[in-house]
Formats: structure tokens, C-alpha cells, sequence
């Protein structure tokens, strides 16, 4: 069976000013199947975000290629792109930026469906509220009534409204408490399993891709340097920069968080 | 840096093509016929047709602007076509009236609003900065003119202290250059003065609440050191308003110089304006260019001097 | 499935409309009420009007107010009242037609070159810039030579002259919007160009266009009086400015003609302003300055007696592990509060701890725990209208929480460093880093210029910058973040402190460089003895480097013990929830889905 996503050898250049040209995709590849959570990892500037942005349309294209669902999606522009709005969709990492201030909850949820001219656009964003566990009258609120994790809720919302095949999501846990982190990933864990959608989780934290993506791939500079199942790549990575990164991050255990620093220094000092 | 001084020079320069380019033409189709306000209404057919062959207004209004235009470069703007004295000999005269004013003006509104800003930035929420406030909204109210009006009966007719009309060159008496312009200046800048003095105020009060503020203070600097880094990084938004002042004051110099009857640029124009005098107004109009061009450019030179940032781009 | 703990019920909350607040404040609504007047009156001026405006009696020449005509009469004979009340008529619609003119044009101008960005910006920008360095009456003067008759081409001019200052502003909201995430998320809901623009460009540059718009008109009713002042326009058209005009001629003999249109014109334009100046207030996002009223009684209402069986909310949180004199920072019973209009908000509530010398405490919370202020308050450093009081701050044995400002400051750079959490805003973007690092050192330290130099590259070098050179004479915006957490470390301990606050050092880091500047904290720590107070949100940060522990929620502590020990065995729930949710012993995905596939196995 072919993959539901796959990106090709992709390169992305930001145009920083009239001649400085910033390559923040070096070639990159990478697949996503039906139902399946597949994480991206990597600290700021790996091109992380970039790449998912590149399959919403945000990013501009310099070569590659990215086919969905059959499909060459790599340019596609206009009408094309927008009917993409069916199939593809978005959760950013900023609760506060990413819905308009000015419209309350049920417009926001309804916008997409209105664009699309669904039908009963409001039974709908009712169902999606229940599905996302927010309560019914949140529709006549506006986001700033609502908590960082609520407001999470709201986005995941909007992007489930067109029953899409793949999410992007992008650092979506990332601005929250720890509390609030944990049952939002449960959240996107359990949606997974009740519509079937696919995700390209998009973080910097391996803890959060352990958590919800079944393979992983770590990105440094614009490229992809490891790739595998979850739990082999979080627990005992092959690449140098991996294990860097894993053996940096700190552990919630004195006693374990010790060893490791020691040995994270070890490697620190060998290179 | 060179740059960028040379990009905002060529941006000068267009600025300047484009806007006297712009009045020739308008002018001249706004205008139509000249003549009758030159002549006045009573002028036979064949008086004014004589006129315009004078003028040269008769040609191709092309061929005009390439006449003036070939002249203006090498900076001769031509003859007036009331006195038919060249239009500089007239602004030579007059400028000099419209620059004392105007310079003065804009360096008392920069002293008295530097540091009313400063005053009502250090203690936001006081009596001071309240009577600021409501002081902006109140001079905001009051045309220039009409403030020019009161001064006059206030401190000319009734105390005395300044003179009411005329100008007085500094050749003749510094002091008595000093009285002249003080009166017509202070009216023209009361407005400027509340407009820098809020808008440094706000500069401040916005710079005071960023982080590295605080981080200054935890460094343990005193308060006097504080304020001076707070100042630096809120100067820009205030020079750039009196940049902006600059401008508002040399037209506002046209209202205030009738009121004080003034020999300046004022009225000039509302002479020239009045009769259609074309090569008057549009050597006026290239004059106030030239100085506006001078002073942005200043202003990008101090703005790159205070702001590391502008210097890199 | 995991039971997302989350009210089925969301507290009721009282929106307040824009119009609701602007009625709440007077000056706005007396603006208003003038506003309104002075529309009736200029729509209602030929029935309102007792006299034709244009009608000469000589009779009535310069006479004073009184009798039939109520104002009295002009130097040409025509009843002022008559004249005021059309020259309403006069300016309102000139001041309309500037006002929509110059919204036609610079609105959609500064929509198009904030969203669109590239060439478009360029081009109008420098436009817009161009007109802004034109004196306006000079070109309408210009403009008037031609068409002297005809206000409202005069007036259309004044709009285009005006439409730089719409477009300022409409160009900054979009260029803001633009940015926004949900802008990106409505692309990819498919929603088009054209309705973003409709729906949700329209909606951030609505309401401070409403304000240019008071003001705009403000300032063109001002414009018009002079252009009217310099004799231009019809002289059979009534208006202020002409009137003042022939004011201003018989100013010595009859002051009272030039009285009347003054205050018609200084009462329209003074009423558009505070309209202006209030609607501004109103949406600004500008947080109010407290006067001092408020902060004496947000002050009075901390320090009101606490400590009572019906109040456990007023006894101290927390417990102290040395004695006073033994420690480098003791924080007694501390309550930090903001000036609210119920009186006041408290963000901290009865906060006590302590930390030995050399001992590194950390302080976990998450958002709103009142971790950050309990440290501003150490620091005696709390933003605006922060209050704190406490039954003492001692800091190396000695009570510093009721000294006076100036003394509190002197500790600053000496006793205590900090480190600030978020290191590119916290360096001053105007001066170099030499600057930033030699200044301390000379004022507080009253180190020569060449020896704090000296000093300056020593901290540089010991925390681990290898091109000294380079990042001294280098602005903050030309180092990376990780680089300025370093020069702000170095800051903080160039003073050598003996008790360095440290607020989130590393959470705007990446994780390999965080895991850097922990080590880096961890190493000056133990080289200068210094006592480390850390506040973060992350349990990793806090297993890495923290001897002892504080959990705090909602402005109180919920426990404090040694590190292994609450690791080991919590006993707060929140505190257990908390380490729980750092994710690092929960299972994989790949155990959930076995779970849960065994659990629907197990249910049928």
C-alpha cells in the first residue's frame, strides 16, 4: 500500500534579504500512513516547522516533491490548495495567536465549513466540541474566556471540523503547563483512534514524541540524520547528534538524571 | 552604514523630482489661465494674450516644463510673473524670516518636550502627567493662529514684553531678532511641544517595561544610569515625530506669519496663490522639499547613530 | 481512556461591550454629548437658524449680544448666531469628506502593503512617507490657486494628505494580523485571499482606524478654519474660519466677534480628541497606571492582620530548614498583590522559605503559582503597582524587607545576582556588550575602566565564550540566544554575589543548550559558593541541579522538602500529579496502543 503522505528530497529557501538565501531544507524525505503519528524532532532551525508548513503551502518549494494521497501536491496553489483544506490541516503551537480574537468560538469552529458550504455547519461544530471535551455553549465565547489548554482544545477542533486524513501538528503542546500537556496528548491520542486520522507531530521535546508517534525522525540543519520506530530512536538513538540530544534533555529523577549527565558530559568532552 | 546613507540620499532626491514634477503639472492645470489674476478682471482680451507671450504660458505645457525644469537644476527658478524680479531675489528675502521661526520653533519644542517627557515618563499617573495629557488634547483643539492671536494681546499690547509685528533681522539687533520671533515661534511650537512631550512619555513608559530594564536594575546601576539607558531606546520614536514636527511647522509658518505680519514665506503664498503666480509657488514649493529631504536625512543619521539595528540593514 | 480532568462547566464571564466602557467614562461621554449637539445643530440649521447667515443690517453692525440677535452682529452687519450655526453645517461636511476620503485611500493602501508585504509595501510605503514630507497647506494653497471656490476639492486634497496616517496604522495591524497564526490556519482551512481579508483583516484594523478617525476629523476642521483664515473659499458659504478671520480685525474694539467662533471651533475639535484620546484608552492594550490611592489601599489590604482559624488562607506556606542567621536568603510569610479595582489581587500568598550558603534551591510551579513574583519580590524588583509585604526578607542573615528603597537597590550587583529567563530581551539592544558589562562594574563596583575591561573578558572567558573580542564589541541582536544567556550569567556574576536568582534560565534555550548553561550555573555555583535560587516549571532542570525543593500553586507553597526525597516519595497529590506529567516513565505509544487494544479485547 502506498503511503498517505510522502515527501521527496524536499529543499526549502527563506529569502532573508535581496541576495541572502537561507536553504532550511536540505533534501528531505519522509512518509506518514493512514492512522499513523509519525514525530519530527529537532531543536530551533533544524527545519522542523518548516516542513510542515511546506506541506500546508506556507513555505516556499525550491525542488522536491510531495505527493498526497496519490496525488502531486508540491505547488499546488489556489483552488487546488484549498480544496487540500478537505484532506490536510493544521494545529499550531501558540493557543493565544492561532485563533482570531475578534470571533467567538463557533465562528471560528464554523468558518471552514462555511467555506466548504457544508451543510448544518452548526451540528457539526457541536459534535467536534463534544469530541475535543469542551462544553456545548462555548460556541457564543471568545478565546480570550478560555485557558491555554482549552484554547488548544478549540484548535483541534477547528482542524477536525472537515474530517481531515492528516494533521499537522505543530509544537502543539509546547506552550502549556505539564498538567495541561499531558491530557492534551492524550486528547490527540485518543481522536487518533476514534476518526482515524494520520499526524506529522512536529516537536522539540522527545519525551512528548514517545508519548504519541509511533515512528520518529530527528532533524539538524535542514536534514533528516536519524529515522525508526519511536522507541528505538528515543531509547538507544544510533546517531551522534540523537544521543546528544537525548542524552541533554534532563530526566524528572535525581539518581537517573545524575548518570546521565555524566554521561552527556562524557560525550561533550570526547568531541 | 555608507549604504544606507546613499540609498536614503537617492530616496531624497526622487522624493524631490516626484513632488515638484507633480506640482508643475498640477498647478498649471489647476491654474489654467494666469492671467486674470495676474491682470485682474478688467484686462482687455489683447492685454492678456500679450501677457501670456510674456509669460510664455502659450507654449506646449511640455516645452514649459522643460524650460523650467533646465533652469531649476542649475537652481534658477525663474521670474515672478507679478514683479518679473527672479523668484529666488524673493525668496532670499523672505526665507530667512520663515527659517527663524520655524528653527526656533523646533528647537523649543524639542527642549520643552524632551523634558516634559522625560518629566511625566519618570511618574506616569501624576498631576504633571495628567495636565500633559489633558494639555495635548486642549492645544490639539486651538489652531496656531489663534493661540498667535492671544499671545499677541497678552504679552505685545499688554505687558509689553515681546514685539507684536514686523521682524527685526539679527544684523540689525540680535536682541531685538530675538523679541521678534519669540512670539511667533512659542505659538507655533505650543502644539509641537505636547505632541513630542507624549509621544517620548509613551516611548518611555513602554521601553521602562522590558525585560532588560529590570535586568539593568538587578545589575544594581542607580537610577540616573537607568533612565539614561531607557532614554537612548525611546529616543527614536520621539525624534522621528519631531522629524515629522519639522514638517507640520514650516506649514503652519504660513498662518502664524499673517497673524504676526510677518515678511516671510506666508505670505508669499498666499499671495502668489492668490494671483496664480506659478514660478513663485513652485520655487517655494521646491525650497520646503529641499529643507524636509535635509532633515529626514539628519534624522536617519542620528536614528542610526542611536540604533545599532538601522546601521546593519 | 484517560480522564481529562476539566470543568464540564466554564464560570460565567460579563463581557463588557466597547460602547458600555466608553459610556463609563465622563470626559468621553461629555465629548459626545457635545458632538451630537453640534451634529443636530449643523443638520437642523435651516430651522434653527433665526436670521438668513448671508442677510446685512446695518443696523447691527458690530453691535453686542442682546435683543433680537442674541450673539449681536458682525462688521458686515450679519447676525453671528445665524452665521455660527451654518458654519457648523460648513465644517462637519468638510471635516466628512476629509475623513472618508483619506480612509478610501489609505486604508486599503496600508491593508494591501501590510498583508501582501514585498514590492507593494515598498512602493506605497514610500508614498506614503513622500506625502508625509509635503507641507500640506502649502500644496493646498497650490491647489486653491486654481480652484479657490471649490471647498470640497480642497477638502478631497486635505483626505489624500491625511490618508498616511490611515495608512500607518491599517499597514501596522495587517503587517501584525499577517503574523498570526490564525491567519495561516484559515489558508489552510481553504478560506481565500479576498475573505481573509473581508473577515479577519477588517476586524484588527477596525477599531483604531474608529480613532484616527475622531482625531482625523479633528484635525481637518482645524486645516479648514485656516485654509477659510487665509481667505480661501466662497465668501458667501458661512464658516468659522472666515469669521475669526473678521474677528481678528476688530479684535481691539470688538473682542467678543472673534470670541464666538473660537470657542464653536475649539469645543468640535476639543470634543473629537477626547472621543479619540478615550476610544484609544479603551482598546489599547496599554495596561492603566495605578495611581497612588490605589497602591496605599492594595497595600493597607495585604498587610491586614492575618492569621485567624476561619482564615488558613492568611497563615504562612512553607517551612524553613536553617536559622536566620545562617542563611543566604529567608523569605518570611511573603505576600505580593497588584492594585485591582475590588481592591486587590494577590499573586503570592503567605510565602516561607529559605536557603542555606552554596545550597541551590529550586522553586516549581506552573503558570500562575506565583513563582516569578516570589522572586521579583526578593528582588524588590515587582512591575508596576506591585506591592509586597512580609514578616521579613533576610538575605545573609540580615532583615533587608523593610529597608528603604535606595538601600534595598545597594544590594543589588553586590549581594544578589540574577539571571533573567529569556535572554534576547533582556540585554539593551542599543549599547554594545562591552558597555553593558563594564557599566556595572565601574558604578557599582567602583572599578577602574581598565580593570572592569579586564574583569568583563575574565567572566566572559570563564563562561565559556571563546571569541571574546567579537561578542564584546558585538549589539545583542548580532549574537545567538544561547551566547546572550551566557553574557547575562556572566553579568550576574561579575559582581561576585553570594546568592544568584536565576528565573527560568534555560526555558527559552534549546535543550542542548540548556543543558550547557545548567552546567555552567551548576560549576560558578560551586566555584563562588554561592547560594542558587532557580525558579522553573521543568522537574528535569530541577533533578539536575536543585539540592532542595519548593512546590508552589496559586500563590502558596504545597511542599517543600530535599530533592530525592519528594522525587522518591511526594506527599502533596499535586506535587505527585506534577512529576507524573514530565512524560519520562509514561509509557510509549506503542505500549498505549497494546493497552488499549488489550483493554477492548478485555471489555467484549
Amino acid at each position: 500500500m502506498s503511503p498517505l503522505l510522502s515527501v521527496e528530497d524536499l529543499v526549502v529557501d527563506y529569502r532573508l534579504a535581496r541576495k541572502v538565501r537561507f536553504r532550511a531544507l536540505k533534501g528531505v524525505s519522509i512518509t506518514v500512513d493512514q492512522g499513523e503519528c509519525v514525530g519530527l524532532v529537532g531543536e530551533s532551525g533544524s527545519g522542523k516547522s518548516t516542513l510542515g508548513r511546506a506541506l500546508l503551502g506556507l513555505a516556499p518549494v525550491e525542488s522536491g516533491r510531495i505527493t498526497f494521497d496519490g496525488q502531486d501536491i508540491t505547488h499546488a496553489k489556489g483552488a487546488a490548495r484549498r480544496k487540500l483544506a478537505n484532506d490536510i490541516q493544521v494545529v499550531f503551537q501558540d493557543p493565544y495567536g492561532s485563533l482570531d480574537p475578534t470571533m467567538t468560538v463557533g465562528e471560528i469552529l464554523a468558518q471552514p465549513l462555511v467555506v466548504a458550504k457544508t451543510p448544518r455547519p452548526g451540528a457539526v461544530v457541536e459534535e467536534m466540541l463534544e469530541r475535543v471535551r469542551l462544553p456545548l455553549d462555548s460556541v457564543h465565547r471568545y478565546p480570550s474566556e478560555f485557558s491555554g489548554g482549552q484554547r488548544q482544545r478549540i484548535a483541534i477542533a477547528r482542524a477536525l471540523v472537515r474530517k481531515p486524513r492528516l494533521i499537522v501538528c505543530d509544537e502543539p503542546v509546547s506552550a502549556l503547563d505539564l498538567t495541561t500537556q499531558a491530557t492534551i496528548l492524550d486528547l490527540f491520542i485518543d481522536l487518533q483512534r476514534e476518526t482515524g486520522v494520520a499526524y506529522l507531530f512536529v516537536s522539540h521535546d522527545l519525551g512528548v514524541v514517545r508519548r504519541v508517534c509511533h515512528r520518529t525522525s530527528v532533524m539538524y540543519r535542514g536534514e533528516i540524520v536519524e529515522s525508526g520506530p519511536t522507541a528505538a530512536v528515543t531509547e538507544a538513538p544510533s546517531d551522534p547528534y540523537t544521543q546528544r540530544l537525548l542524552l541533554a534533555a534532563p530526566v524528572a529523577d535525581p539518581a537517573r538524571q545524575a548518570q546521565r549527565r555524566a554521561a552527556w558530559l562524557g560525550l561533550r568532552d570526547s568531541a | 552604514m555608507f549604504s544606507f546613507i546613499t540609498k536614503r540620499l537617492l530616496s531624497g532626491i526622487l522624493l524631490l523630482a516626484v513632488v515638484t514634477t507633480g506640482t508643475f503639472f498640477i498647478a498649471h492645470l489647476a491654474i489654467g489661465d494666469p492671467t486674470p489674476g495676474l491682470l485682474g478682471n478688467s484686462a482687455t482680451p489683447a492685454q492678456q494674450a500679450a501677457m501670456r507671450a510674456k509669460i510664455g504660458v502659450d507654449r506646449p505645457l511640455l516645452t514649459q516644463f522643460w524650460d523650467w525644469l533646465s533652469h531649476a537644476v542649475t537652481g534658477d527658478f525663474g521670474t515672478s510673473w507679478r514683479t518679473f524680479t527672479p523668484v529666488n531675489d524673493d525668496l532670499a528675502l523672505r526665507l530667512p524670516v520663515t527659517l527663524s521661526v520655524v528653527f526656533f520653533a523646533t528647537v523649543l519644542s524639542a527642549i520643552f518636550g524632551v523634558i516634559i517627557g522625560i518629566a511625566c515618563g519618570l511618574r506616569p499617573g501624576s498631576v504633571f502627567d495628567r495636565v500633559l495629557k489633558f494639555a495635548s488634547v486642549v492645544l490639539f483643539a486651538l489652531p496656531g493662529y489663534w493661540l498667535g492671536i492671544v499671545l499677541v494681546q497678552l504679552f505685545a499690547l499688554g505687558l509689553g514684553w515681546f514685539d507684536a509685528t514686523g521682524y527685526v533681522s539679527p544684523e540689525i539687533s540680535v536682541g531685538g531678532w530675538l523679541r521678534s520671533i519669540t512670539l511667533p515661534s512659542v505659538a507655533l511650537a505650543l502644539g509641537a511641544i505636547v505632541m513630542i512631550a507624549e509621544q517620548l512619555r509613551n516611548s518611555f513608559l513602554e521601553v521602562n517595561n522590558q525585560d532588560f530594564v529590570r535586568t539593568l536594575r538587578a545589575r544594581g546601576l542607580s537610577k540616573r544610569r537607568v533612565t539614561r539607558h531607557v532614554l537612548r531606546n525611546s529616543a527614536p520614536a520621539a525624534l522621528t515625530v519631531l522629524a515629522m514636527m519639522f514638517v507640520g511647522l514650516l506649514g503652519g509658518a504660513i498662518i502664524v506669519e499673517l497673524v504676526f505680519n510677518l515678511q516671510g514665506i506666508g505670505i508669499l503664498t498666499q499671495q502668489s496663490s492668490q494671483n496664480g503666480n506659478i514660478p513663485v509657488l513652485l520655487g517655494l514649493t521646491v525650497m520646503t522639499v529641499v529643507f524636509v529631504v535635509v532633515i529626514n536625512l539628519l534624522l536617519d543619521l542620528v536614528l542610526g547613530w542611536v540604533n545599532p539595528k538601522v546601521r546593519d540593514r | 481512556m484517560t480522564a481529562a480532568p476539566f470543568p464540564a462547566n466554564l464560570a460565567p464571564v460579563k463581557r463588557v461591550s466597547l460602547w458600555r466602557r466608553f459610556l463609563r467614562r465622563p470626559a468621553g461621554v461629555i465629548a459626545l454629548v457635545v458632538m451630537i449637539l453640534i451634529v443636530l445643530v449643523a443638520v437642523l440649521a435651516p430651522w434653527l437658524a433665526p436670521y438668513d447667515p448671508n442677510l446685512v443690517k446695518l443696523r447691527i453692525t458690530n453691535v453686542g449680544p442682546g435683543g433680537d440677535h442674541i450673539l449681536g452682529g458682525d462688521s458686515g452687519g450679519r447676525d453671528i448666531l445665524s452665521r455660527l450655526i451654518y458654519g457648523a453645517r460648513t465644517t462637519l461636511f468638510g471635516a466628512a469628506i476629509t475623513c472618508v476620503s483619506a480612509v478610501l485611500i489609505g486604508v486599503p493602501a496600508g491593508v494591501c502593503a501590510g498583508y501582501f508585504g514585498g514590492v507593494t509595501d515598498r512602493v506605497l510605503t514610500w508614498i506614503s512617507d513622500a506625502l508625509q514630507s509635503i507641507p500640506v497647506l502649502l500644496m493646498l494653497m497650490i491647489v486653491a490657486a486654481g480652484t479657490g471656490q471649490s471647498f470640497p476639492v480642497l477638502m478631497v486634497v486635505l483626505g489624500l494628505f491625511m490618508a498616511p496616517g490611515y495608512y500607518r496604522i491599517t499597514r501596522g495591524r495587517a503587517q501584525a494580523v499577517r503574523k498570526e497564526p490564525y491567519i495561516d490556519a484559515a489558508r489552510v482551512s481553504g478560506v481565500t485571499n479576498p475573505r481573509i481579508l473581508r473577515t479577519h483583516m477588517a476586524r484588527a484594523v477596525y477599531p483604531p482606524i474608529v480613532v484616527q478617525s475622531a482625531l482625523t476629523a479633528g484635525l481637518a476642521i482645524g486645516m479648514q478654519a485656516g485654509l477659510q483664515f487665509l481667505g480661501i473659499g466662497s465668501a458667501q458659504t458661512p464658516s468659522w474660519g472666515q469669521m475669526i478671520s473678521n474677528g481678528m480685525l476688530v479684535i481691539n474694539t470688538h473682542g467678543l466677534i472673534l470670541l464666538w467662533p473660537s470657542i464653536a471651533l475649539g469645543l468640535t475639535i476639543a470634543s473629537l480628541a477626547f472621543i479619540g484620546t478615550t476610544l484609544a484608552d479603551l482598546i489599547s492594550i496599554r495596561v492603566e497606571q495605578p495611581t497612588r490611592r490605589m497602591r496605599l489601599r492594595a497595600r493597607q489590604e495585604l498587610a491586614k492582620a492575618p492569621a485567624s482559624a476561619e482564615l488558613p488562607d492568611r497563615v504562612a506556606s512553607g517551612t524553613h530548614a536553617h536559622e536566620v542567621a545562617d542563611c543566604a536568603l529567608r523569605i518570611d510569610n511573603l505576600r505580593v498583590g497588584y492594585p485591582s479595582p475590588a481592591g486587590v489581587k494577590e499573586v503570592v500568598r503567605g510565602v516561607s522559605l529559605d536557603a542555606g550558603p552554596g545550597e541551590v534551591l529550586g522553586i516549581v510551579g506552573e503558570s500562575g503559582s506565583g513563582k516569578t513574583q516570589t522572586m521579583f519580590a526578593v528582588l524588590g524588583l515587582l512591575p508596576i503597582g506591585g506591592t509586597a509585604v512580609s514578616d521579613g526578607i533576610h538575605v545573609n542573615g540580615k532583615e533587608v524587607g523593610g529597608l528603604p528603597a535606595l538601600e534595598r537597590a545597594a544590594l543589588l550587583g553586590r549581594s544578589i545576582g540574577y539571571v533573567p529567563q529569556e535572554p534576547m530581551t533582556n540585554l539593551d539592544p542599543s549599547y554594545t556588550i562591552e558597555r553593558q558589562l563594564v557599566e556595572p562594574l565601574r558604578q557599582v563596583q567602583g572599578m577602574s575602566k581598565a580593570a572592569a575591561k579586564a574583569r568583563a573578558r575574565e567572566v566572559l572567558v570563564r563562561v565559556g565564550i571563546t571569541d571574546v573580542d567579537r561578542v564584546l564589541r558585538s549589539y545583542p541582536h548580532q549574537i545567538s540566544g544561547g551566547m546572550a544567556q551566557r553574557v547575562l550569567i556572566a553579568g550576574a556574576v561579575s559582581g561576585r554575589p553570594s546568592l544568584l536568582v536565576a528565573d527560568e534560565p534555560t526555558t527559552a534555550l534549546d535543550v542542548t543548550v540548556q543543558a550547557e548553561v545548567l552546567e555552567l550555573l551548576r560549576e560558578l555555583q560551586q566555584e563562588y559558593g554561592m547560594a542558587l535560587v532557580i525558579v522553573t516549571h521543568n522537574f528535569g532542570v530541577v533533578a539536575d541541579i536543585c539540592d532542595r525543593l519548593v512546590v508552589m500553586k496559586d500563590g502558596r507553597i504545597v511542599e517543600t522538602g530535599a530533592v530525592e526525597q519528594i522525587f522518591r516519595s511526594p506527599a502533596d497529590p499535586y506535587t505527585a500529579e506534577l512529576i507524573s506529567a514530565s512524560l519520562d516513565d509514561a509509557d510509549g505509544r506503542v505500549e498505549l496502543d497494546k493497552a488499549h487494544v488489550g483493554g477492548e479485547d478485555g471489555a467484549r
